[in-house]
């Protein structure tokens, strides 16, 4: 596996802003915030807003779900590099996508909560499984490979 | 959003195959990434099912995906013009569609998506 992580204290985890984790920028920032993350495993909780790029017809769109759980994996990346690594935040894209099912897309105004788990880390790519979960429902599960870019 | 006339205009297709232009005055590629615009996977996914729907000629929506394959970084300035194909589509006995889909900019492949539309 990758950087050894331990487990980040939560209080402190929810103080951090995510957008200091993330190479994207509003109005493209898919996630809330992190509420826990240890040497395997990163949640991140979003309250979906009504005015999001990705809610249609008042519900948050596939896209957005997918992008949510990417954005998850970035923000765990982005945490490892700032906070434990102090480098700089890194371009992430996202190299597959397999196994998707979504069950159900959540309305506007709900909070939706991201469980991502990383498999392997190897050159520069991590793999994860995530499921995204609404009310006790899985409403989106994914694996999901991220590369970094070199430079 | 729909990101038809929005982050891409369709120019023309053939029976199975669509023509894009990407539109990289769009604000995704201001906020992802700021200063290298790259075109978010995403996005390249909802594309997809957006022409899937064009091509079925109903309204589809994403519900499973076997594989999506993302090959290379597509930039709306050095790859402003691409080609979603579809290599199959198959109706499913529940209503839904299955299709085999690959996105090429002449002869370099971008992306290649096994998805269930619904």
């Amino acid at each position: 596996m990758g950087q050894e992580i331990g487990t980040v204290d939560a209080a402190q985890l929810q103080l951090v802003d995510v957008h200091e984790l993330l190479p994207q920028q509003e109005p493209f920032v898919m996630i809330g915030r992190l509420v826990a993350l240890d040497d395997t495993t990163t949640v991140s909780e979003t309250t979906i807003s009504p005015d999001n790029l990705f809610v249609d017809d008042g519900c948050f769109s596939a896209s957005g779900m997918i992008e949510n759980v990417a954005q998850t994996c970035a923000a765990r990346l982005g945490y490892v590099n700032k906070y434990i690594l102090k480098n700089d935040i890194q371009l992430g894209f996202i190299g597959s996508v397999k196994n998707l099912k979504i069950n159900e897309l959540p309305k506007a105004g709900k909070t939706i909560t991201t469980t991502l788990v990383v498999t392997n880390e190897i050159y520069g790519m991590t793999l994860a499984t995530a499921k995204v979960e609404c009310e006790q429902k899985v409403l989106l599960s994914t694996d999901i490979k991220i590369a970094i870019k070199n430079d | 959003m729909t990101l038809k006339n929005s982050l891409y205009r369709i120019l023309g297709n053939e029976t199975t195959s669509y023509r894009i232009a990407l539109v990289a005055e769009h604000p995704i590629y201001q906020a992802h990434f700021p200063g290298e615009p790259v075109t978010p996977g995403v996005c390249i996914i909802q594309m997809a099912v957006e022409l899937l729907s064009e091509h079925c000629q109903r309204g589809l929506k994403l519900v499973a995906a076997k594989n999506i394959k993302f090959l290379a970084v597509i930039s709306p300035i050095e790859t402003p013009e691409l080609t979603y194909t579809f290599d199959m589509v198959q109706p499913l006995e529940d209503g839904s569609i299955k299709a085999q889909v690959t996105l090429t900019s002449g002869e370099i492949k971008y992306a290649s998506l096994s998805i269930t539309c619904q």
